[in-house]
């Protein structure tokens, strides 16, 4: 069993979500390990999973129903304890938490958090100064949502709503990226598509892939709705992903570090539930298949690492 | 009652869990039905024959829906931007593509505007009149049906609005998940008039067709039963009527076409049931474990469920259901509706959500002799009250009802349900 994935569902409380852990061969057979612990079941809610390449830290995002406006949580796998992380956003939410690869980065949304700039912005924390990171140029009096970390913290992925000119109406949303050791952006090349909507960015360890929803267009598939596509950085190019876009709704990806393998979630018909999860291999251009991964509620939100590297080689 | 599956959806009020087929509400079973039967069925006069309403539950932002405001501050605004849409001119949330490709076949009304903040489908379902009584029971009981097929239909979530006054006569027969082929049946109770045990097996809702056939056919006590009665069993056993609600005789492409989804499933089974001669079905928004358009931010933080879910659900299954039923020449006599019980507050809350907001909020017409690409009303600068053309409950059931023929100035019965004029824009 090589493969982590980690996926939020509604299975065991009505709308109340909780972390699941399912670990695949990468083949064709996997198994449900289980469930991150709530400590509070009837209030809780846990979403948005991200994990650390060796499969031993899960960053997610959690809610207490009306009791705080949303935060952050860094679960240890191995020890089953929660990671201390630095202090609430005082004004508001911090959500959509993601992790680096290598465990010491965690960026994340914060809305109307001081030292921002707009609505949401994002901030990266280093978990081993235990710091902020300044990440100078990125922000903007607009919105940065939804960030996605290499490995190293590198390259960060993230949306945002900032128009070309300055105080214009917001722009539809697009995909950025941000070099933290220059502490710049990064152009994309290719990637874009004008007035169509890209979001849920996620990248490969090494920066070169980056895996994303558009409602795009897409010429490939059926499909009116949003559709998964990859950009590989090396060519400037998108990736064709034979047999993997539907005509439903396929959205919220994530790419193994190696940029093998993609997990998705997908309101396809024939599915267990509304939504679920599915696995793609890009060597094989196909799904695999992931028995007992899927429920009749929903499952949503995946993440993917690979636990044996060698077999994530694209 | 005959009850099939569950669906939930929820809201800030709590988890409700539905029943998938409820036949008769509260009577016995059959009975309404029959009753319903009894209605002289009338030849509607107006521009539409049938209706479609569309209940986006919990109370859909205007914002990030049909009236974007994207000149306003983060906190108003959101952070979706609009798009431009098939009609010059007129923007919407950039989280509905689709729509804004179809925006030539409805009208959006952005000027909604009553006083209640709760969770009800009081006033928008009953159009605010004194009479607590839904619209598609108003319209069963003076259009009647159009032949075997039940004239009104719930697909969804439970509905929690009867036929009122009108009697159990006019409650409409409840399916409340279509799509999903394997879902369970842990509710279901046999019709207490018809006594066997195989009515006590959970059946899939072909299944019960088929059972509920077979004892038509064979059932003492049926056969003991008044003929309207029997009628009533035999509409709802009838062949055609099965074949109705049968989704599998769809192609796959076009079910996942309308999204794999209950909703989007609902508007698919919507199509058919006007297809087949249904008089009024309501959708209802069903969100298995998941979530409604109640974006307080409580559960998640943001409008991330407006983005992630919620709009892509909406917008895939409604825009499928306009193009096809467009492409199957039904859109001109079938009038769409699609709105919930309030709006969101134009000030986003700390926890990035929108609370509830009465004040304005949007929806939108379509089909039925309305006309398309166009928009009524306005709300202020804000989105947070009417700007001009206010369009209150009443007006929309003084509309709606006018649309398919029926006049509270023509017929006093119809007064009680009425208490607005209609919007002379959609007529």
């Amino acid at each position: 069993m090589s493969l982590l994935i980690a996926f939020s569902s509604y299975r065991a409380r009505d709308y109340l979500a909780d972390i699941y852990f399912y670990r695949h061969d990468g083949v064709r057979d996997g198994e449900l390990l289980g469930s991150l612990p709530t400590e509070s079941p009837r209030l809780r809610s846990d979403y948005r999973p991200w994990l650390t390449a060796d499969g031993r830290t899960c960053a997610f995002s959690c809610q207490y129903h009306e009791v705080n406006p949303g935060e952050l949580r860094l679960w240890d796998l191995r020890e089953k304890r929660l990671i201390p992380l630095p202090d609430r956003n005082p004004n508001g939410a911090d959500t959509m938490g993601a992790i680096s690869g290598d465990g010491r980065y965690l960026a994340f949304a914060g809305w109307k958090r001081p030292g921002g700039l707009g609505g949401y912005d994002l901030f990266m924390y280093d978990l081993d100064r235990k710091a902020l990171v300044p990440l100078p140029g990125l922000n903007s009096d607009y919105d940065e949502e939804m960030p996605a970390l290499s490995h190293d913290g590198h390259w960060l992925a993230f949306t945002s709503n900032q128009p070309s000119a300055p105080d214009a109406p917001p722009a539809v949303t697009n995909i950025r990226l941000y070099d933290s050791r220059e502490q710049k952006l990064v152009p994309l090349p290719g990637c874009g598509a004008p007035g169509c909507r890209d979001t849920q960015p996620s990248l490969c360890g090494n920066g070169r892939y980056l895996a994303f929803m558009s409602d795009r267009p897409d010429p490939g598939s059926e499909s009116r709705s949003g559709n998964i596509h990859l950009y590989d950085r090396q060519t400037a190019s998108l990736v064709p992903l034979p047999g993997l876009n539907s005509a439903a709704h396929d959205s919220q990806p994530a790419i193994s570090p190696g940029g093998r393998f993609i997990v998705f979630a997908s309101d396809r018909m024939g599915g267990a539930g509304q939504q679920d999860v599915y696995l793609y291999d890009r060597r094989e251009a196909k799904l695999l298949p992931t028995p007992g991964l899927n429920h009749a509620a929903e499952d949503f939100e995946p993440a993917v690492v690979v636990l044996a590297p060698e077999m994530d080689r694209i | 009652m005959l009850r099939v599956g569950t669906a939930i959806s929820r809201n800030c009020g709590g988890v409700t869990r539905r029943e998938l087929l409820q036949i008769g509400g509260s009577s016995a079973f059959g009975l309404s039905l029959a009753s319903a039967l009894r209605a002289s069925p009338a030849q509607p006069p107006g521009k539409a024959d049938s209706c479609i309403v569309i209940w986006l539950n919990g109370g859909p932002s205007q914002h990030e829906t049909f009236d974007p405001k994207p000149d306003q501050p983060s906190e108003i605004r959101g952070q979706y931007a609009p798009i431009e849409t098939a009609v010059s001119g007129i923007r919407i949330s950039s989280l509905l593509p689709q729509l804004a490709r179809q925006a030539d076949r409805y009208t959006i009304i952005r000027s909604f505007t009553h006083e209640s903040f709760d969770h009800s489908f009081i006033p928008m379902m009953n159009g605010g009149a004194e009479a607590r009584t839904a619209y598609g029971s108003v319209v069963s009981r003076f259009l009647g049906g159009t032949g075997a097929i039940p004239p009104y239909v719930h697909l969804g979530m439970r509905f929690l609005l009867g036929a009122g006054v009108l009697g159990s006569a006019h409650e409409p027969v409840v399916v409340t998940d279509p799509g999903q082929g394997s879902v369970n049946l842990p509710d279901y109770d046999p019709p207490p008039r018809v006594d066997s045990p195989r009515f006590k097996r959970r059946l899939q809702l072909l299944g019960e067709f088929e059972t509920l056939r077979a004892h038509v056919e064979g059932s003492a006590a049926l056969r003991a039963a008044d003929a309207t009665m029997q009628r009533a069993l035999s509409m709802l056993a009838a062949p055609a009527v099965r074949d109705a609600f049968d989704l599998s005789r769809e192609p796959m492409k076009l079910r996942e076409r309308y999204g794999g989804t209950t909703f989007g499933q609902s508007c698919l089974l919507g199509r058919r049931l006007i297809e087949a001669g249904t008089r009024f079905v309501q959708v209802m928004w069903s969100d298995r474990g998941g979530s409604s358009f109640d974006t307080h931010g409580i559960t998640r933080a943001g409008s991330f469920e407006m983005e992630q879910y919620l709009c892509p659900r909406m917008d895939q299954g409604v825009s499928a259901l306009l193009q096809d039923m467009h492409e199957r020449g039904l859109l001109k006599r079938t009038l769409v509706l699609g709105f919930g019980e309030f709006g969101r507050t134009h000030k986003i809350n700390e926890r990035g959500g929108r609370d509830h907001w009465p004040g304005v909020f949007s929806g939108f017409v379509a089909g039925g002799g309305t006309p398309a690409g166009t928009v009524v009303g306005s709300s202020d600068a804000e989105g947070a009250y009417p700007g001009s053309r206010p369009v209150r409950p009443g007006d929309l059931a003084a509309t709606l009802y006018r649309l398919l023929g029926m006049s509270s100035l023509t017929d006093d019965r119809l007064r009680p349900f009425v208490r607005g004029g209609p919007v002379a824009e959609l007529l």
